[in-house]
């Protein structure tokens, strides 16, 4: 049994079908990446997983445990946690404060100790700030982190949405585009980061357009066109495939 | 923390000045307004929901420790805990089933159920009809026994939502109002966050009330109208919408204006209408250029 299994998921919206019988399962420790030309499905097919869209068909478990239908939080509690293609950080709050919200879980406060500050209120706040600054230093973070998260530079922004991620404490990590629009160094950087996550048994599911990160890292790539999977298999055998090289690596060879 | 002491302190120093009826009333008047844009802070600062019918928990407080109080002859601190059932539980009737809405359905709703429950509070027997319910007796009889009792429950309230604020659940109440969908991909359940802070807002808003039922002796629906949720919501918004402190003097300012305008009846609210677009204009002016 999978970590995680995609059986024959299908979305349309109105008569425009975007996933269309997509499968592929995940086990502990994997990296996968799906690649595929703009408007693939990609994006589509991870808020399926998440729960963000109710797929019309097909089923997605985790341990072998249904979870399509349940709502996005229900899901994210079971261990997948995700990061958005455009940054979704909360702007006005902290950068601390921010990956608290994937500590949200884990911390236990009744109402009376927060209205009378008691000792076990003190204690759980103080925990939690520093585990939040724990995980903004395993992200990379260098800013300030009592900075609003809304001011902070772009690379800074996605360390502390990574951060938030890992706070959770994933089994499984969902990555949509993590190194769009960022620098050598820090790509670097999130190369590192994520073999270092994967070597704490989380799998990392993760949706690229930089095919050298997707060479770098991934054990097994996904090829979405058009709702369909159209390859599967280690990175060495997806670069040769004829069908994937025309409906992608050739795209981009055209384009660049 | 220590502002808040001293501002506290010198609010305490009133009735060294004067032990005027007239002042002190006026005062416990903006305090109990105070507390009630407290309530409505935690909804519609914190969290982000748009209530447009917040004077419905105000009245549901209100009547609940009036009808008690003087059906069954109790002192108004024993309906206490009858007033927190009501004020909860209306929160849930009401939060429950349109929690799942966006928020400009829910100021719709918000607005309709403000006014059922003032309409129901006009027709029913119960709440003394349109003529409302009088005799209620007062927590403190002394004008400035009652001024303290309101600063005290007041400044109690006020520190009550900045801990909130300051909490796990205050923060998911921010992470809801800053991206919704965002807070629901981390593991907070946003349904039960919302609901949370409705409730409170609610009990807060209730317990305003039985304060205001103490204060006046007598309700009626009149007190209850769309009116007093917008100038509510207008005290938030004014207040800077992120900050308590300015939330106090914007609720202060909305509450003792339009008294110290009666020297000019008949331009009243026209002129607290002109006073109230300034000072927006100001405060954005302000924000724009910091
Ligand atoms: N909420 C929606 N309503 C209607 N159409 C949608 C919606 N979300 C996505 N689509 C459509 O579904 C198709 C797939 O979009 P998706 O974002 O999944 O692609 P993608 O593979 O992630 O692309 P990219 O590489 O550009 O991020 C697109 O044609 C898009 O316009
Ligand atoms: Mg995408």
């Amino acid at each position: 049994m999978s970590l995680l299994s995609v059986r024959d998921l299908r979305l349309s919206f109105g008569g425009l079908t975007v996933v269309n019988g997509v499968s592929f399962d995940l086990e502990p420790a994997e990296i996968l990446a799906v690649i595929g030309p703009n408007g693939a499905g990609k994006t589509s097919a991870f808020n399926c997983v998440t729960g963000v869209y109710r797929p019309q068909r097909g089923s997605v478990t985790v341990d072998g445990r249904p979870i399509t239908g349940l709502p996005p939080s229900r899901i994210a509690g079971l261990g997948l946690a995700r990061t958005f293609q455009n940054l979704r950080l909360f702007p006005a709050m902290s950068a601390e404060d921010n990956v608290r919200a994937g500590l949200h879980r884990a911390t236990r406060q009744a109402l009376w100790d927060v209205l009378l500050h008691t000792p076990r209120y003190r204690r759980s706040e103080r925990e939690s700030l520093e585990q939040a600054r724990h995980w903004l230093d395993v992200a990379g973070y260098e800013g300030d982190p009592g900075q609003p998260a809304g001011t902070l530079p772009y690379g800074e922004q996605r360390r502390v949405e990574l951060a938030r991620a890992l706070a959770a404490g994933p089994r499984v990590l969902l990555l949509d585009e993590p190194a769009a629009g960022l620098n050598h160094a820090e790509r670097s950087g999130l190369v590192r980061l994520i073999r270092e996550v994967r070597s704490t048994g989380v799998a990392v599911l993760m949706i690229e357009h930089d095919m050298g990160l997707v060479l770098e890292l991934a054990d097994r790539v996904a090829v979405l066109d058009r709702g369909r999977k159209i390859a599967d298999g280690p990175p060495d055998e997806i670069r040769t495939d004829q069908a994937v090289i025309d409906a992608y690596l050739g795209d981009a060879d055209a384009a660049a | 923390m220590k502002r808040a002491l001293l501002a506290f302190a010198a609010v305490a120093t009133l009735p060294v000045f004067t032990i005027s009826p007239y002042v002190l009333n006026m005062a416990a008047t903006a305090g109990i307004f105070v507390m009630l844009a407290a309530g409505l802070y935690i909804v519609v600062g914190y969290c982000g929901l748009l209530d447009l019918g917040f004077a419905a928990f105000f009245a549901i407080g209100a009547y609940t420790s009036g009808i008690l109080a003087t059906r069954f002859e109790l002192p108004l601190v024993a309906t206490l805990p009858a007033v927190l059932c009501a004020t909860v539980l209306a929160g849930i009737v009401i939060g429950g089933p349109t929690l799942r809405l966006r928020s400009d359905y829910l100021a719709i709703v918000t607005l309709g159920f403000g006014e059922i429950v003032r309409v129901t509070a006009t027709r029913l027997e119960i709440t003394g009809g349109p003529t409302g319910i009088y005799g209620i007796p007062p927590l403190a009889a002394d004008p400035v026994a009652f001024f303290y009792l309101v600063l005290v429950v007041t400044a109690l309230a006020l520190t009550g939502a900045a801990r909130l604020g300051r909490s796990k659940l205050g923060r998911a109440w921010q992470y809801v109002r800053e991206d919704e969908d965002a807070a629901e991909a981390t593991g907070i359940s946003t349904y039960r966050v919302k609901l949370a802070a409705y409730v409170l807002g609610s009990v807060w808003g209730g317990l305003a009330g039985v304060l205001f039922a103490s204060q006046l002796s007598a309700i009626s629906p009149a007190s209850f109208t769309f009116l007093q949720s917008a100038l509510v919501l207008v005290a938030v918004v004014l207040g800077a919408a992120r900050n308590i402190t300015g939330v106090i003097l914007a609720a202060a300012f909305v509450a003792v204006t339009p008294e110290l305008l009666r020297a000019f009846p008949d331009a009243r609210y026209f002129l607290f209408g002109v006073l109230l677009v300034v000072v927006m204009l100001l405060r954005h002016r302000r924000r724009a250029t910091a």
